[in-house]
């Protein structure tokens, strides 16, 4: 993390987050706080919570308890402000089938309320980053799940938010564009943007993250820098690491 | 809960999925291949297939069996004959011995068993014939029909000859003539026969192109999940639902204008070529009445996409929002079904019930024409269920963008914060504020209207009252402002001068205008002034007339406007620039008056309480002026007869009722308009 990053507040910031579906408490007053410039990387277990808490910050699900903000925004309460300032990708989201990567980019610039001119600008500068440019006149049906991947990053950075939040972006991905997303990411946070990144795959979150959060069984286990991480639990990978969290938190959340 | 829709949005919504729509060969074919191919196949496959059969049956040579005695031979005579203008192929007679037995054996098409003894058939007594034929073979059945013909022709032949031998008159057996006369006029007797077919055949085109896009646009968004990604773009759900809503409506519309087109291609070409000519009178239907068809349809469209969109949108899946989508589709058809039963005809009860209205005024178009009234009733409920079903559509996505759960959709009034700037609001947004308006029009219509058939004073004293108190709940339910919402703010001496004036004043020329505008565009029906009249009299005790003037006056000054100009008004304060505000509120209490000739008149005093309230922020000087009005009303109406009637309303008193207006006007109108301050802070 750069000095100037952690000279600026947070982007994000959760305080006691928690939502329960039925008998199920998803996610279970989970607190942290991401700043401009940072990758956080959000690791948990099938059924963590990650989901979850990931679609309360970008307001599809209301929380029960606790308050988020993101950009100084409440995440309850003015939806549209934070909508406005965040992208939101999920590894499992299609593209509109009988759209072009064009028009379904210039839709969603319009429906951001940008410039025509300024969306022309934004899709030519991200098709050139994102090299989609060879398939930008084909529908999006026909795409292959990588090239929708890429085209639904653009679509996330379009309006250009200061947050951008991806919810297993490389799911389905081969490790070519795997690799070419994590990449792209790293210069993401070069421009400064806050980055929540969830996953369960250690070796993304070890090149990527900054900071890493263990979340399991809805609570927040442990946060950290790598370094910290492997310090706390004095193992010498990730992968053990993580695998000690769990494992203590799940004898102590035994309720 | 959103607030207020952005057009550039819902248009670029909507433009987005029509060119998705275009771009699907599957729904393009359910829209168009249906009523361009299939139609016209159908006709063909019948009209060619019946024509052949028919040609077939006709050219084809018949076995009359003979069982019993002999045939006389006049009747072989008769029977061989072909009859005027019947063209049969050929007829062969043959002598069997068992009916039953020819017949099962196809020795015979049809057996003519006859009296064995011949003097059955001379004399003045009745020989008796029998046919016999296999009702199953079509051929025998065509035997049946000439071997029946020749017997009649005999029959009238041995009729001919025993008048003859009387020397009496052919027309001895025939003393009377029936001749029928319909009055009818002939595009009414084709309406009848349309009126039984066309609500049916309009909904079923109208949801059948609509469906797969009300089930692609809702349900199947989510499962995709692309309604997450739309749903976290900056965009207010009742944007999302309309920018839908428009896309099925358009395709509601169509495909309910491709289907009757092509049908009525297709079916004018058949009667050209069968000369049918049921539908004949059709040609002189007036423009009138198409154009009344036309906007009907159009409501009907405008109600269908509103309610399969909803309906739809409950769904997590296609294949759920399908099997929804089927049900209520067959729920559409039991009303549709209910509107063809004779004697079941438009009412102020019938007029509110979706579906139902709908194809009853079809049926009252095409057998007696336009009726205003009913138009007017009909497009008033139209319009409120629409608005309703797309209010609960814009909660469902609002909450939904994942799944739908039951506790998610809740009512139509839940507390919710002001989206944009998350503070607690003071005023209800303006789609609850119509919402809730549109409910209490539901409710008051039905409780209200059984209440004033009890007692008139007594159930109009409860309507009013149940308006208030079920504003004022609202109120507390939702946790708003009660001095905001209602504008509660206090005004100066003169305003409320200003507004007594008006009270006293603008009826009368409010009432000439809408006078001469109905005497010349819209007659008002002398039926409707009588209930008028009878409505607005007064007793002839003191305290009847005060109870009255309490009831009528008094009750809807605070009542309607606390709803109209405090609650419905204050919602679209900051959403719709002034004058739109104040014409949308008072188009709103216009329309709450259930009545198409007394529109004009509440819509204009609507309009002047309406911007009196916006401009002073004080529901006072309205309500002063609402009572004024009313009361007067009623002493006009003793004095000179209801004032929408034809009555001649004296030149002095226009004249004068102009001044004090004028007056009026400058004294609540005149300087600086209230809380602009803290309207720009
Ligand atoms: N809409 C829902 N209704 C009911 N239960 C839900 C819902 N969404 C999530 N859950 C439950 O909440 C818990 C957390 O789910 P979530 O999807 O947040 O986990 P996750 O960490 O994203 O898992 P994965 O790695 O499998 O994506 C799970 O037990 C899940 O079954
Ligand atoms: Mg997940």
């Amino acid at each position: 993390m750069s000095e100037a990053a952690a000279a600026t507040a947070p982007q994000v910031v959760c305080e006691g987050l928690s939502r329960r579906f039925g008998g199920v408490q998803a996610v279970d007053g989970v607190s942290f706080a991401v700043r401009g410039g940072e990758i956080f990387g959000l690791l948990g277990p099938n059924g963590a919570g990650k989901t979850t808490t990931l679609r309360m910050l970008v307001t599809l699900l209301t929380p029960d308890a606790g308050r988020a903000t993101i950009c100084g925004h409440d995440v309850a309460r003015e939806g549209e402000a934070v909508r406005r300032c965040v992208g939101y990708q999920t590894g499992d989201t299609q593209l509109y089938e009988r759209l072009t990567p064009v028009e379904f980019l210039e839709y969603f610039g319009r429906l951001q309320g940008m410039e025509r001119g300024l969306v022309r600008e934004r899709i030519a500068s991200l098709m050139e980053e994102l090299d989609f440019g060879g398939y930008r006149d084909r529908l999006c049906g026909g795409l292959s799940t990588g090239q929708k991947q890429r085209v639904n990053i653009a679509r996330a950075l379009l309006h250009d938010p200061p947050v951008l939040i991806l919810d297993e972006p490389t799911s389905g991905l081969d490790i070519v564009s795997a690799h070419f997303v994590v990449s792209f990411l790293e210069r993401v946070r070069a421009a400064g943007r806050a980055v929540i990144y969830s996953t369960h795959i250690m070796s993304e979150v070890e090149l990527l993250c900054d900071r890493i959060g263990v979340i399991h069984r809805g609570r927040l286990l442990t946060t950290g820098t790598l370094p910290e991480l492997l310090a706390q639990t004095g193992e010498d990978g990730l992968t053990r690491a993580f695998l000690k969290v769990i494992g203590a938190g799940a004898g102590e959340g035994a309720r | 809960m959103s607030s207020g829709v952005r057009w550039g949005v819902i248009w670029a919504i909507f433009a987005k999925e029509v060119r998705e729509i275009l771009r699907d060969r599957k729904t393009l074919f359910m829209l168009l291949a249906i009523p361009l191919l299939f139609y016209p196949a159908l006709l063909l496959l019948v009209s060619e297939v019946g024509a052949s059969q028919v040609a077939k049956l006709e050219a084809a040579e018949v076995v009359v069996g003979v069982a019993g005695g002999e045939a006389p031979e006049g009747l072989r005579a008769a029977l061989e004959a072909p009859g005027e203008g019947e063209a049969s192929g050929a007829l062969r007679l043959e002598r069997v011995s068992d009916p039953r037995e020819a017949l099962a054996s196809e020795a015979a098409t049809v057996v003519l068993e006859v009296p064995g003894d011949a003097s059955a058939w001379s004399g003045e007594g009745t020989a008796q014939v029998r046919v016999w034929v296999n009702s199953v073979e079509p051929l025998s059945q065509e035997g049946e029909e000439r071997v029946r013909a020749g017997l009649r022709r005999y029959e009238a032949e041995l009729l001919r000859g025993r008048l003859a031998s009387h020397a009496l008159p052919e027309t001895f057996h025939d003393p009377l003539e029936i001749v029928g006369e319909d009055i009818a006029p002939p595009e009414r007797q084709a309406g009848r026969l349309l009126a039984l077919v066309l609500p049916m055949l309009l909904l079923v085109f109208m949801v059948s192109g609509a469906f797969y896009p009300a089930v692609d646009l809702t349900a199947g968004e989510r499962e995709r999940k692309t309604l997450q990604t739309l749903l976290t773009a900056p965009v207010r759900p009742l944007e999302v639902v309309l920018g839908k809503y428009l896309t099925v409506l358009a395709m509601t519309l169509s495909s309910g204008a491709v289907n009757a087109v092509s049908l009525g291609l297709v079916g004018g070409h058949a009667m050209s070529l069968g000369g049918g000519d049921a539908l004949g009178g059709l040609g002189s239907v007036s423009a009138l009445d198409i154009a009344g068809l036309l906007g009907v349809v159009v409501l009907m469209g405008f109600f269908l996409a509103a309610l399969m969109m909803t309906v739809a949108s409950l769904a997590d899946t296609p294949k759920g929002a399908q099997s929804y989508m089927t049900g209520v589709y067959m729920l559409t058809l039991v009303p549709a079904g209910v509107a063809q039963v004779p004697g079941i005809e438009l009412t102020s009860s019938t007029a509110f019930l979706p579906v139902l209205n709908l194809t009853l005024l079809i049926k009252e178009l095409l057998l007696v024409g336009v009726v205003g009234e009913h138009l007017f009733l009909v497009t008033v409920a139209t319009g409120i269920w629409t608005l309703l079903l797309l209010l609960l559509a814009s909660r469902i996505f609002a909450r939904s963008a994942l799944s739908v759960t039951l506790g998610d959709v809740g009512g139509l009034l839940a507390r919710a914060p002001d989206p944009r700037t998350g503070r607690p609001r003071p005023v209800p947004s303006p789609d609850e504020a119509l919402a809730f308006v549109a409910l209490l029009f539901l409710g008051l219509y039905y409780a209200g209207s059984l209440a004033q058939r009890w007692d008139l004073l007594g159930g109009l004293a409860l309507t009013l009252g149940g308006m208030l108190a079920l504003t004022l709940g609202a109120i507390r339910l939702l946790r708003l402002d009660v001095r905001a919402t209602l504008h509660l703010g206090w005004a100066p001496g003169r305003v409320w001068a200003g507004a007594a004036l008006l009270g006293v004043s603008s009826m009368v020329w409010v009432q000439g205008l809408t006078q001469l505008f109905h005497a010349t565009f819209l007659p008002i029906p002398e039926s409707f002034v009588k209930l008028m009249e009878s409505s607005f009299s007064m007793p002839e005790s003191v305290g009847g007339r005060l109870l009255t003037v309490a009831v009528m006056a008094l009750l809807p000054a605070v009542c309607e406007e606390a709803v109209f100009r405090g609650w419905l008004l204050s919602s679209l304060r900051g959403r719709l620039p002034g004058w739109a505000a104040v014409a949308v509120s008072a188009a709103i209490f216009g329309a709450f008056h259930l009545s198409l000739y007394r529109f004009l008149g509440t819509f204009s005093l609507g309009l002047i309480m309406g911007a009196m309230v916006w401009r002073r922020r004080a529901l006072g000087p309205s309500a002063l002026f609402h009572f004024l009005n009313n009361a007067l009303a009623l002493h006009f109406a003793e004095v000179l007869g209801w004032l929408g009637a034809g009555e001649e309303i004296p030149t002095w008193l226009v004249a004068a009722s102009v001044v004090l207006s004028a007056a009026g006007f400058g004294l609540v109108f005149w300087g600086k308009a209230e809380g602009d301050d803290d309207a720009a802070a």
